[in-house]
């Protein structure tokens, strides 16, 4: 495994000063115990949106609760607008956090929690803050109910209203679309959008290959706390689906049928064992394409087809080969 | 800003069912006065025996203890168990402002509940006679005992999850069974410290009312262990990190 994130930015990452960046890491480490959760990560985020890329248990969450001030970093630096977040609550003032924990208080509305968070941050119209913010997550109708009784996302709703309420110039969402229906999901792309586009530092978490790719112009992948790779999501998603593809096959006579595979120019390998027949290939949609046919013509029956490496962690492990 | 934490804690340590326990437990050592008013000769013991013994033995022992260690580890420690203490952290405000106002708030509950009871308590037994002073060393008692309790129980809670596991072996084994084998854990018995408050104000018979501690020493004892837990409290919430409580 490669130590080296891939940099497939336009611009390479920029770890010196004076660049714009918000928010920088300069080579965080965070252990818990023995093990470590985040390992010697550096990059700098700048106004628009990032979206932080990883499986379940990646690091993702530890990464944002070092960049939001919940951790302090085992070694390395965390700086937002120059200025450290640890044991700095004033920093608060610049910066809204969405957390992916979904409690709430129960006995609160919607209303009652953006007007507590708009007079905790000492606003001087703590009203017209907390109805701008309900209004922007579209919550009116349901903003005088108790959230106890709040879906996940209407929940997730108030939750970022009550993180807007001070008009943020950093948003931090720890998985912000988990729970939430395919509407939702786009009103809350369409509304991040329109915050990034009012020159704000908005990062996200997702383990969801699909959301990263609809909404982030920056994109950092993590694995097992490392960084796997950062820049453009679309030359990622490239290296993504170039990498050779594996499938796993089952048919009536897997040595005829490899013996026919071996022919096909987009077939790079072909392994008997002992569940069927191991396929690699180039093209990922030349295959899937022509591999019905080839079974008709050859006489075989295909019983199963199944991708062998299609999880996030496998298109991560390739990232990280380099 | 102040008013909106107090406001919220508030909301939060008043749920219904919490409430009314607590109400009940509050009324129970009144009960036992009603009944020792109407339902004894008064002769054995004597009121000015009996309202001291009853008000150590159930107020201070049981009723109090029970009752700060309830609101000191809902206070703040609830809200980090749950993960909505995050909405309070993600504010501009000073950490150790959040510790006094979770302090303060849950001491004001326990006091509201347990300082009636004290008062009630001993007028009812004394037919609203009460020349010793003793319903008003046991009102400070109360006052005291309580903000020490929450004090600690609020430090206690955002250090470890376990805090009502330790909070209840703290009252029912240190307090109650300690002192009478080590001598030493008197100063560090926040019963001690009542009991010696209550023993400086009244003039209750030593018969009913033996403190271990004297009255000065128990109220700089108190007063110490307020603000080591509230240094404690405030180093602990300073330096909060998310998923580290044990």
């Amino acid at each position: 495994m490669a130590s080296a994130p891939l940099d497939v930015t336009d611009t390479p990452i920029d770890a010196g000063g004076g660049n714009g960046a918000t928010i920088r890491l300069q080579n965080v480490t965070r252990w818990y115990g023995g093990v470590v959760a985040v390992n010697d990560i550096s990059f700098d985020l700048r106004p628009g949106i990032s979206g932080i890329l990883g499986p379940n248990g990646a690091g993702k969450s530890t990464l944002l609760h070092l960049i939001s001030g919940f951790l302090q970093p085992s070694s390395g630096d965390v700086s937002i607008f120059g200025a450290s977040p640890w044991g700095n609550p004033d920093l608060f003032s610049r910066i809204g956090l969405v957390p992916e924990n979904e409690a709430v208080y129960p006995f609160l509305s919607a209303w009652d929690f953006a007007l507590m968070s708009a007079r905790l941050h000492k606003l001087p119209n703590p009203e017209k803050a907390a109805a701008q913010a309900i209004q922007r997550v579209e919550m009116e109708a349901a903003q005088d109910r108790k959230m106890g009784g709040y879906s996940k996302g209407m929940r997730q709703r108030a939750k970022i209203a009550a993180s807007l309420v001070h008009d943020p110039e950093v948003l931090i969402l720890d998985e912000p679309f988990n729970g939430t229906d395919p509407r939702l999901r786009l009103h809350l792309m369409e509304m991040l959008r329109d915050l990034a586009a009012e020159g704000r530092t908005i990062v996200f978490s997702s383990h969801i290959l699909e959301e990263v790719e609809r909404l982030a112009e920056e994109v950092l992948v993590i694995l097992n706390g490392r960084l796997a790779a950062a820049g453009n999501f679309h030359q990622i998603r490239r290296l993504m689906t170039d990498r050779p593809h594996v499938f796993t096959l089952r048919s009536s006579d897997d040595r005829l049928l490899a013996s026919q595979l071996f022919r096909e120019p987009y077939v790079a390998a072909v392994a008997i064992n002992d569940g069927g027949l191991e396929v690699r290939t180039d093209d990922f949609n030349a295959f899937t394409a022509a591999i019905a046919s080839l079974t008709r013509a050859a006489g075989v029956t295909l019983q199963e087809l199944r991708p062998a490496d299609e999880s996030l962690e496998s298109v991560f492990s390739y990232l990280v080969r380099g | 800003m102040t008013r909106t934490l107090i406001s919220l804690t508030l909301r939060q340590l008043l749920g219904r069912r919490r409430a009314l326990f607590l109400v009940v437990l509050a009324l129970i050592p009144v009960l036992v006065a009603i009944l020792y008013r109407f339902g004894s000769d008064h002769v054995d013991p004597p009121p000015v025996e009996f309202a001291p013994d009853l008000l150590d033995t159930l107020l201070l022992a049981i009723v109090l203890p029970v009752t700060a260690l309830i609101f000191g580890t809902a206070a703040l420690g609830a809200e980090i168990e749950d993960g909505t203490a995050v909405y309070l952290l993600t504010k501009p405000i000073e950490r150790w402002r959040i510790l006094l106002v979770k302090v303060g708030v849950a001491s004001a509950a326990t006091i509201a509940l347990a300082l009636p009871t004290a008062l009630l308590t001993s007028l009812i037994i004394l037919g609203g006679d009460d020349p010793h002073g003793i319903s008003v060393g046991f009102g400070l008692g109360v006052v005291v005992g309580a903000t020490a309790y929450c004090a600690l129980f609020v430090a206690l809670s955002v250090r470890t999850s376990r805090a009502l596991l330790i909070g209840l072996a703290y009252v029912f084994v240190w307090e109650a069974i300690l002192p009478s084998i080590f001598d030493g854990t008197r100063w560090v018995s926040v019963r001690q410290y009542m009991l010696g408050l209550a023993d400086l104000v009244s003039s209750a018979p030593a018969s009913a009312l033996e403190a271990d501690l004297g009255g000065g020493s128990a109220a700089v004892a108190a007063a110490l262990l307020v603000a080591a837990s509230i240094l404690v409290g405030n180093r602990l919430i300073s330096r909060f990190e998310i998923g580290e409580r044990l």
